[in-house]
């Protein structure tokens, strides 16, 4: 369950950072005015880094 | 358990949507004002520095939290980002001018040709001043004006060069107006936003 959870945090993150650098042209413009494109970026980091842990632990547990 | 995975997963989609729908309808300016500062000391992308780079100085700190940046040869530019199209533009720039009896500030027209060279020229009304004094003009604009999604201004000072004086400039401030958007036009209004987005035009 908790693995799903961040597996899906992390794919709709990873989504939303790709489509705010799409609407940036991928260059700093009018997003970056309004909002810190950065936040999104460190929650599908995080995410990405903590369903990486947790397959390990996975792993080791097997 | 999967009831909570699916509030979950619809909560995430939600959050996407909401942000985007949130981002476009501050790109559209629908109050019909947009106001940008810039003070040198953080850097804000919308506005740039000055340039060309051999006309101008470094960022330069007074204090902690006074930065500016020096002309010394005119004409300077900067160019402001704007996510849309707009019909008047009033900027302040705060300035110090001890020496150079004319300062003059310009807006200028989108170039079709290398060497299109039309613009709007005010000067302002108190150029000189030992201390820092704000200096405010207005103008027209337009998709006549959009250079590449931003507005491009010129700080002219004729004769600063020759007579090796130098202004400093700390602030700049520009208030963005066009008519606001309605809500029974949104639609259409949203629409032909994203068209010419994605057609990279004017907006």
């Amino acid at each position: 369950m908790f693995d799903r959870i961040l597996k899906d945090l992390l794919i709709a993150s990873g989504i939303c950072f790709f489509m705010l650098c799409i609407i940036e042209d991928f260059q700093p413009g009018f997003v970056s005015f309004w909002f810190d494109i950065r936040i999104v970026l460190y929650i599908a980091l995080s995410s990405g880094f903590l369903v990486l842990m947790n397959e390990f632990a996975f792993k080791l547990k097997k | 358990m999967k009831h909570i995975l699916k509030i979950y997963r619809i909560f995430l989609i939600l959050i996407v949507l909401l942000l985007g729908v949130w981002l476009i309808s501050k790109n559209l300016v629908m109050a019909g004002e947009l106001i940008v500062e810039k003070d040198f000391c953080s850097p804000l992308r919308l506005i740039s520095d000055f340039y060309p780079e051999n006309r101008v100085g470094l960022i330069e700190r007074e204090g902690d939290t006074e930065c500016f940046q020096k002309i010394f040869i005119e004409p300077a530019y900067f160019k402001l980002k704007v996510p849309r199209t707009f019909g008047r533009v009033k900027v302040e720039i705060i300035y110090q001018n001890p020496d150079h009896p004319i300062l003059q500030v310009a807006l200028i027209q989108k170039r079709v040709n290398p060497l299109d060279w039309n613009f709007q020229l005010k000067p302002l009304e108190n150029p000189m001043s030992q201390e820092w004094q704000s200096g405010i003009v207005e103008f027209f604009a337009g998709p006549n004006y959009m250079n590449n999604h931003a507005l491009e201004f010129m700080i002219s000072a004729p004769g600063l060069t020759k007579a090796r004086h130098e202004i400093k400039i700390k602030k700049i401030k520009i208030w963005l107006y066009r008519s606001p958007v309605n809500w029974r036009d949104i639609f259409p209004d949203v629409k032909n936003y994203l068209i010419n987005k994605i057609k990279k035009g004017n907006v």
